[in-house]
């Protein structure tokens, strides 16, 4: 994808509230100003989030897949070793395609981290009740939201409702209770009790495939950083977009290991992709809209805080008021807890000199996080944008007036008083 | 070997104190390169540990009782004792309290799995079960008020937790504010007491009460000394605290709406004895509680949201204990007050499950999920099930116990209308909500919702089980027989009459009310009009009297003053000789006063 | 022992004025009070004997001082907040030798009227506070501090000149003989028609020091615009000196007469109390609010000085102990928040209690101080505030009923205060505030623990003055009308 350095002179300005925004993305950019240090930003978080990452993927999948139906699963928290060697099929040797030219199993830096922790080496269990360890709750809310919402394309949604999809489910939950009498007992009073949390499971392991594509990409974008093969921002968003292409096709499934033997519930062939099942749905629900924060809203019927259609719920990252970070009833505290744990050093340095430095690191690589996924959303966009639309180069200027459309239509989104847009264009929001 | 145990039960309350304290290590700044959690699950140990405690001593009690008194402040004659009593009645009673709290604490750590705010809640949570053991062990009156008003504070942190959220500060200053009048007019009643009975104790009020005389001055101090329990039980007027508590975290919610409510009920029923002397306070009982058991279920119905659907209940269902008292059915009101915390925490344990995994606490974008969340349904019908008249369950047992003492009782037929009608809203109070949420079709927000946490639902489930064998449990006491009182059937038809006609999802039956209901009698509005608009025009008064008539009249002073001065400072003119001769004149005056004094001294017929 | 109490405060003051260099001023200010404190400990246990000396004895002015068990907790209060006082202040403050120096002249003046048993000397001493007072609020206070200082050297003058005009009548016109030492006063014989002036005189004296509404005129604009030290000072320890003077001379030298006139003076008593709480609602900077708060807590004292039962002057003696800390805490939070976040005005504050960006530790304190104030058990408030309406139910039910209303109406601006000001969003516009250093916390800390420490263990505030408050009371009314049961013991009468 080319980056076009002036702005093409077939149309006139813009006329969107972000004009300037959407001239930069049709020059290629992204929603992100590109300054040296927004790109030093935005690559340090992405390395920051992808150590933990790398943990979320593994036990999702480790509990969509083994753990599975456990009425008291007290230990899912704790992958086995199967699990933490696991290759992701895009680093390493035996990747299918290499994304990240490290190895494929667990990151280094994240296994330090469970050996040790922020304290001292000690028995998993003891990291696990001291609290140092990876909130793996922020992964499972994220997978939450995928479930919950609706409306978000694909027929990964629907074909969960399949009569073929519910064969094979209660084919694997009767394997799954064998020999236990009260739970096959109170599957046949509750056929659909069981069979939703199937539905949940499903969901872990989409999340669980989708974020083991992320990493690698996000750890190959801190390698590329480190040896300056990055000119700017719009660059680091190109290679997101060229890392969505190619991983585009990935099916999405979903096997169970009962016993030994592999049952498969959603099965490869059924030919659900990365992009359409769970890139799009995961950037609509947990970015634009999550649910409301009980620390900041109030889920009182007669208070009408909460939206009715949930297509209008706006409590994703990009319009989070990261501020409260820290505070009770703000769910991403988790997440900026696990990625303070990996900053790189430059980034801390950055922290060190603005605002209360150490004190305060929660909120500001929090507004750092909420910057880097704008770029990301940008990536999304210009995605998008280059599979349905016209090249950004296109000489018709029709077929750029309906890219300029695509693209303030995605502006539009961002129009309400909650979005951050305006906020990121600033340097000075910490 | 169960022996000790007994003799320390006075240790019960520490353990939890110690936790809520030592939750202080994870304040912001101390411990934060680790996360929260451990501060909850240190609070849940030392939970753990004083229901242990308790149980363990509840075992070796054997019918035993241990009283003793530790003197705290003595001063010019006033001498406050903390005197307290361990018997098998008041193990019962901590065991239940810190029962309870272990299920909303493992509930809570399940709920609050996405919360950072552990240390703060779980630290409050702890104190309040030290405080409730406090209560139910001391004998004196005053250490009671010391606790209600402790608790108050309490319950303004606690639901004040997730501060950041308008509605929540807001339900958090009229938390307290509600409850610290009911305390404060409490205290009122608790220091004209002293010169009237002597003492602040329970046994020896008791005694005295026997031979008291009823005046007008008495009966306005025992009106007042129900104001407190009034409060803290959320009866009309002081009702509306409930509702907006309802902000604060659902383990909260399940504690503030079953044991500590039933803390406020049980310093009324210690009151008791008191109460007796006068028949205008029993009549203010019996208005008060009827008037919020048949308000408050009415209430109920009318809401939309789920939380408060459930808070009025609780309002409605003491409103039947307050008037128990007031009409001197004493162990009925013990009973009631035995069988209540469960069923209500089971119930909101219930209906927290749901509003996490559905993102909504509108009964109105609920319904359909009988079919994927079958087991938490269950849960709230024994729920519900144990709290109204419905045999074999412990509910029916408490009502029936009232029925038959209000049948025995003074103005029968007024009585057991107000508590069949009641008992008829409750029931179609709680299976209206049922029905809201878990029969009919689903909704948008309930297409998908699968079965939250176990830590969620594990408590819930052995919270119903507890709820379905509390007959049994119930057996070996007191309690334990049903004696089938003539208003048997009734009752029970009521019950079931309530149900069906919600089921049938009838209008409301005050459907034109409706409105008016569903906003709480627009009490708010009321409250904002007369007493916080009295306040507010009394204190701008006082500001705008103290900015003219005082200041002014300060300035005015000032003003003058400073002109005086400058114009004294004209008269200095700089010459030598004008000082010199106002310095001889001030020297003659002086002069002349010693001589005056001295005559004065000197023995002299003249007298001032 | 009490010579060298005083002479501490006094060898500070005069050497950071006369020694250019030398010790940093903080420093030996910081010294004298814990000096003052040891020595205070030595007096607990081994009493001082009274040290009389004659200074002008035409004048009948004796340099007599003694201790009592109301003198030494409120010279232990004097010295602990003069401490407090000095470690509130920021370092960088300017002219920080004249400062310290007359702190120190304060604290001189305070602690020889307190110790005092001579009527000319504990005028004398009175008299001293003024000035450097009125320089302590002129020159280190905010905007309006000038206008503040003069009013407040106006209304101090003119309690001077009524306290020395009522003393100088106490001691002229007792039949028994010209002295103004307070043995002598107590028992002196008046003639009928005067008794009446001098209480008006000593009332009016001390009524303008408490303050007293309605002589209230000068307190609210003092104690807002000085700062946060000075006002510390002032409301905990000098106010403490009105109170005082009533206890000794009002309601000591001159019992019948007040006997005569508490009604008025317990209605007086609860109307400042409400009308304290009343104004404290309606305010909108944090500084004022507190203030007022401060002239309510003082509507209490006046009721339990009227009912002057044994009981409920042991609560007026806590009442002071109580109020000297709660308010001075409240003085030192506000400081702190204010330099902090630059602002006092609540409307521009909230969400400070966020853990990362706000003031976490610094609001806790301030709910700490706030439910004090507000009289919630566990602190020290409660305890003064339940002795005081216990004391006074007996004798004026009414009136404690009005001040359990003020002290409903005190909940609801403690409530209002920290839920605008703790709790709430950060506005992140502004929310750039400096945290604050373990240094700056120290005073809040300390007298926080001492606010809880007095809730938790009544003999606190209420151990030291049993036997002098038994001594000046003028009812001894039976706590309990019935034969008791063995829980209450009955006073002897």
């Amino acid at each position: 994808m080319t980056v076009l350095t002036s702005r093409p002179t077939l149309l006139p300005p813009s006329t969107h509230p972000f004009s300037e925004v959407v001239e930069r993305l049709e020059a290629g950019g992204s929603m992100l100003p590109d300054t040296p240090e927004n790109l030093t930003q935005i690559i340090g978080i992405y390395k920051a989030y992808a150590v933990p990452m790398d943990f979320y993927w593994r036990d999702l999948l480790y509990i969509a897949e083994r753990v599975f139906l456990n009425p008291l699963p007290a230990f899912k928290y704790f992958p086995s070793q199967e699990y933490l060697d696991l290759p992701n099929s895009y680093a390493g040797e035996s990747a299918d395609l290499r994304i990240w030219r490290g190895e494929a199993g667990a990151h280094p830096e994240l296994l330090e981290f469970m050996a040790k922790g922020e304290t001292r080496r000690m028995p998993k269990l003891l990291h696990h009740l001291w609290h140092d360890r990876i909130n793996m709750e922020f992964a499972e809310a994220c997978m939450d939201a995928m479930f919950w919402h609706q409306g978000m394309g694909g027929r990964f949604y629907d074909y969960l409702e399949s009569d073929t999809y519910k064969a094979n489910a209660d084919r694997a939950i009767k394997a799954y209770f064998k020999g236990n009498p009260l739970m096959l007992g109170l599957h046949k009073l509750f056929p659909e009790m069981f069979l939703e949390q199937v539905r949940k499971l499903s969901y872990y392991a989409n999340l669980g495939l989708f974020w083991e594509v992320m990493a690698p990409v996000f750890f190959e974008m801190s390698d590329i950083y480190d040896e300056g093969g990055f000119a700017g921002v719009p660059d680091a968003m190109n290679f997101l977009v060229n890392g969505i292409f190619a991983v585009a096709g990935r099916p999405i499934y979903h096997h169970v290991y009962i016993d030994g033997e592999c049952l498969e519930i959603i099965p490869k062939s059924e030919g659900f992709t990365w992009l359409y099942e769970a890139a799009l749905p995961y950037v609509e629900a947990v970015f634009y809209r999550t649910a409301p924060f009980r620390g900041t809203k109030s889920y009182n019927a007669q208070a009408g805080q909460v939206p009715d259609v949930q297509a209008d719920f706006h409590y994703g990252i990009l319009y989070a008021d990261v501020f409260p970070v820290g505070s009770a009833g703000i769910p991403p505290t988790l997440l900026m807890q696990d990625m303070v744990h990996f900053l790189p050093p430059y980034l801390k340095e950055i922290y060190l000199k603005h605002r209360r430095g150490e004190e305060d690191q929660l909120i500001q690589l929090g507004i750092t996080f909420q910057r880097s996924m704008y770029n990301v959303t940008s990536a999304v966009i210009q995605a998008l944008r280059a599979a349905l639309f016209y090249p950004l180069d296109d000489p018709d200027p029709e077929h750029l007036l309906a890219n300029r459309r695509f693209f303030e239509s995605q502006m539009d989104r961002f129009l309400r008083p909650e979005a951050r847009l305006r906020d990121v264009q600033t340097q000075d929001y910490r | 070997m169960t022996v000790p145990f007994f003799e320390t039960a006075w240790l019960i309350p520490l353990y939890p104190l110690l936790g809520g304290l030592l939750s202080f290590l994870w304040s912001p700044g101390l411990i934060s390169q680790s996360g929260p959690r451990p501060a909850g699950y240190l609070n849940l140990l030392m939970n753990g540990l004083a229901f242990g405690h308790g149980l363990l001593a509840w075992i070796g009690c054997s019918g035993r009782s241990l009283s003793f008194s530790w003197t705290w402040l003595s001063t010019a004659g006033l001498t406050i004792n903390f005197d307290a009593t361990i018997d098998r009645s008041v193990l019962i009673a901590m065991t239940m309290i810190c029962g309870v709290h272990l299920f909303a604490q493992v509930y809570a750590i399940g709920y609050l799995e996405m919360d950072w705010g552990w240390p703060r809640f779980f630290g409050s949570l702890n104190l309040f079960e030290a405080g409730l053991c406090a209560l139910v062990l001391t004998d004196s009156l005053f250490f009671s008020y010391v606790v209600l008003e402790l608790l108050t504070l309490g319950t303004y942190l606690i639901v004040g937790t997730w501060y950041n959220q308008s509605l929540v500060i807001k339900g958090a200053r009229d938390a307290f504010l509600t409850k610290r009048v009911g305390d404060l007019v409490l205290l009122a009643g608790v220091i004209a007491l002293l010169p009237l009975a002597g003492s602040w104790n329970f046994n020896d009020l008791a005694v005295w009460a026997a031979q008291a005389e009823p005046s007008p001055v008495l009966t306005l101090i025992l009106i007042a000394l129900v104001a407190g329990p009034m409060g803290k039980c959320a009866q009309i007027p002081l009702h509306l605290w409930l509702d907006e508590a309802m902000e604060g975290p659902l383990p909260s919610t399940i504690l503030r709406s079953s044991v500590v409510v039933a803390g406020g009920a049980w310093v009324l029923l210690r009151l008791q004895p008191l109460l007796a002397i006068s028949p205008i306070a029993q009549a203010f009982l019996v208005v008060v509680g009827g008037t919020t058991a048949l308000v408050g279920a009415l209430i109920a119905l009318a809401q939309v949201d789920i939380k408060r659907a459930l808070s009025f209940l609780v309002s409605s269902w003491f409103g039947l204990l307050f008037m128990a008292v007031g009409c001197g059915a004493v162990d009925a009101a013990w009973h009631m007050l035995l069988i209540y915390p469960l069923p209500m925490a089971l119930l909101l344990m219930a209906v927290g499950t749901v509003i996490t995994s559905n993102v909504t606490q509108d009964l109105t974008q609920l319904g359909g999920l009988w079919s994927r969340r079958p087991l938490t349904g269950l849960a709230f019908l024994v729920g519900a099930a144990g709290l109204v008249a419905l045999p074999p369950l412990a509910g029916f047992g408490a009502l029936n116990q009232l029925a038959g003492s209000l049948f025995d009782g003074p103005a029968p037929a007024a009585l057991l209308a107000v508590l069949l009608l009641t008992n008829a809203l409750i029931s179609a109070g709680l299976v209206r909500i049922f029905r809201r949420i878990w029969g009919g079709t689903p909704s948008v927000f309930t297409i998908r919702s699968a079965e939250v946490l176990w830590l969620m639902v594990l408590p819930t489930m052995v919270g119903a089980g507890m709820v379905l064998h509390l007959p049994v449990l119930l057996a070996p006491t007191e309690f334990g027989a049903i004696n089938w009182s003539p208003m048997a059937v009734p009752l029970l038809a009521s019950t079931l009459l309530g149900g069906a006609l919600t089921w049938q999802q009838l209008p409301h039956p005050l459907d034109g009310l409706q409105h008016w209901l569903a906003a709480d009698l627009h009490t708010e509005t009321f409250y904002r009009r007369t007493v916080v608009g009295l306040v507010v025009v009394l204190a701008a008064a006082s500001r705008w009297v103290d900015r003219r008539l005082v200041d002014g009249f300060s300035d005015r002073s000032g003003g003058l003053t400073m002109e005086g001065a400058r114009r004294l400072s004209y008269s200095t003119s700089g010459r030598v000789q004008g000082y010199a001769l106002t310095v001889l004149v001030g020297v003659l005056l002086m002069g002349v006063w010693f001589l005056v004094r001295q005559l004065a001294l000197a023995p002299s017929p003249l007298h001032f | 022992m009490l010579l060298l109490l005083l002479l501490l405060p006094l060898a500070a003051a005069l050497a950071m004025v006369v020694a250019p260099a030398g010790p940093s001023p903080r420093r030996l200010a910081l010294l004298i009070p814990c000096l003052q404190l040891l020595l205070l400990v030595r007096m607990v246990t081994e009493p001082a004997s009274d040290l009389r000396l004659a200074w002008l004895p035409q004048l009948g002015l004796d340099f007599h001082l003694g201790q009592d068990g109301l003198s030494l907790p409120l010279v232990g209060l004097t010295s602990l907040l003069t401490l407090m006082a000095v470690a509130a202040t920021s370092l960088g403050m300017p002219r920080q030798r004249l400062f310290f120096s007359l702190v120190m002249a304060t604290n001189l003046g305070l602690q020889g009227a307190l110790l005092a048993r001579n009527g000319l000397l504990f005028v004398l001493a009175f008299e001293l506070i003024l000035i450097p007072t009125t320089l302590l609020i002129a020159i280190w206070g905010h905007e309006r501090s000038r206008e503040a200082a003069i009013r407040y050297l106006l209304y101090g003058a003119a309690s001077g000149v009524a306290l020395l005009a009522a003393v100088l009548a106490l001691g002229l016109l007792n039949r028994n003989g010209f002295s103004f030492a307070y043995a002598d006063l107590a028992t002196a014989v008046l003639p009928q028609g005067s008794k009446v002036w001098i209480l008006g005189l000593l009332i009016l004296a001390f009524g303008l020091k408490l303050p007293a509404v309605p002589l209230h005129g000068w307190q609210p604009l003092a104690y807002s615009e000085s700062s946060s030290p000075v006002a510390m000072l002032l409301a905990g320890a000098v106010s403490k000196l009105g109170a005082y003077g009533l206890l000794r001379f009002g309601v000591g030298f001159m019992g019948d007469t007040w006997e005569a006139w508490s009604p008025l003076i317990a209605v007086a008593g609860t109307a400042g109390a409400v009308y304290g709480a009343l104004n404290a609602i309606a305010q909108t900077d944090m500084r004022r609010l507190v203030a007022y708060s401060s002239l309510g807590h003082m509507g209490l004292l006046l009721l339990a000085m009227a009912a002057a039962t044994p009981l409920s002057l042991q609560g007026a003696v806590a009442q002071l102990l109580a109020h000297g800390l709660i308010s001075s805490l409240l003085f030192c939070v506000v400081g702190l928040i204010e330099a902090k976040t630059g602002t006092t005005e609540i409307a521009e504050l909230s969400g400070l209690l966020n853990p990362l960006r706000g003031l976490p530790f610094t609001l806790g304190i301030f709910l700490l101080a706030l439910m004090a104030a507000a009289g919630l058990p566990g602190m020290v408030g409660f305890v003064a505030e339940l002795v005081v309406f216990q004391g006074s139910w007996t004798m004026f039910p009414l009136p404690t009923l009005g001040c359990l209303f003020a002290s409903g109406l005190t909940a609801v601006y403690a409530v209002r205060l920290f839920n605008r000001v703790g709790f709430g969003k950060l506005d992140n516009a502004k929310a750039f505030y400096p945290a604050t250093t373990w240094s700056e916390r120290l005073p809040a800390l300390a007298l926080s623990t001492l606010v809880l420490v007095g809730g938790l263990w009544p003999p606190l505030t209420l151990g030291w003055s049993e036997s002098v408050t038994t001594s000046l009371a003028l009812h001894h009314p039976l706590i309990a009308s019935l034969p008791a049961t063995s829980l209450l013991q009955e006073l002897p009468s």
